[in-house]
């Protein structure tokens, strides 16, 4: 009778340990756990004024890093973006929505908040100095690096692709490849949104 | 006699109970550990290690993950995945795909992709 007891509670103990590994969030997008503690940075606007990206309640982010003479993956991220929002309804206006240049010496603050106001005026185009790139760089763990062109000023800068949602606690939950379409960001934007 | 008895029943409950939490404590379905130095590796069952390859082909049953463990000094890039210093981090695959980028942690310093079917 006893040894029965103790089958029982070797059951109980391995379902829930087996409750306890299901129990993550399962995101549409690339889930990252544990999710990553992201810091605040400061970038100052093409009008003087100051932008953190400092958690807001209720207010999740999508972040991308790019640059705007991108040929390619950040002129088709932006246009997922668009699609994103418009998908959100209401909703998307919680979301922030941050490009953030990885080219500062080309984009100033006014040419990457123009850039990302050609997609939607609601997406922030940011560009801070190199200390402040490197710095939300490292925090996301990107990298870019340039890529000699034409001429001095004709130059490429390979850079990630994939586009981060951080929860409106700061922390990184999830990212989507680039051209994964927009459904999974959407799928987890909308839980995020509730 | 019977004490010996219950003795050993419930040494057998207790080895059964470790080997069905072993066998079937969830794992990774790549796991990759970038030791100081940054070349990086997979580990996989039975304490077999191997080199990093160019392309890692993951099935996709339920949802797989790929767990990076870097305990080199400096952040690491392996395809669209990364590790910062002294982090252990999971990442989920959603869906089938391929997934590519620089890699950082590789001998040739190149690309690693990730083929998940």
């Amino acid at each position: 009778m006893r040894h029965l007891s103790l089958v029982r509670a070797n059951v109980a103990a391995l379902l829930g340990l087996a409750l306890v590994a299901c129990g993550e969030p399962n995101w549409r997008g690339i889930g990252i756990e544990p999710a990553r503690d992201i810091p605040a940075f400061r970038f100052v606007r093409s009008n003087g004024d100051t932008l953190s990206t400092a958690p807001q309640d209720g207010r999740p982010s999508l972040v991308f890093f790019g640059y705007t003479h991108c040929p390619d993956v950040c002129p088709v991220t932006l246009a997922d973006w668009t699609r994103a929002k418009a998908a959100l309804g209401d909703k998307a206006n919680r979301v922030r929505w941050l490009f953030v240049s990885v080219d500062p010496a080309r984009d100033t603050p006014m040419v990457a908040e123009a850039y990302a106001k050609q997609f939607d005026p609601a997406f922030l185009g940011l560009s801070g100095d190199s200390a402040t790139t490197a710095g939300i760089q490292q925090a996301f763990t990107v990298a870019s690096y340039e890529t000699p062109g034409a001429t001095a000023v004709d130059y490429l800068v390979t850079h990630a692709s994939q586009s981060f949602l951080v929860d409106d606690t700061g922390q990184l939950r999830a990212m989507y490849s680039f051209n994964s379409g927009v459904d999974a960001m959407v799928s987890d934007l909308q839980r995020l949104l509730r | 006699m019977s004490g010996v008895t219950r003795a050993a029943q419930l040494t057998a409950v207790a080895i059964g109970t470790a080997v069905a939490v072993m066998v079937s404590w969830p794992r990774p379905a790549v796991d990759i550990r970038i030791p100081p130095g940054g070349l990086a590796q997979i580990h996989k069952s039975f304490w077999r290690v191997t080199a990093l390859p160019e392309t890692i082909v993951v099935a996709s049953g339920g949802r797989p993950r790929v767990r990076i463990s870097n305990t080199d000094s400096i952040a690491h890039r392996l395809g669209l995945f990364s590790a910062a210093p002294g982090e252990t981090v999971e990442y989920t695959l959603p869906q089938p795909g391929t997934y590519t980028g620089a890699c950082s942690a590789h001998p040739t310093r190149e690309t690693l992709t990730f083929v998940v079917r």
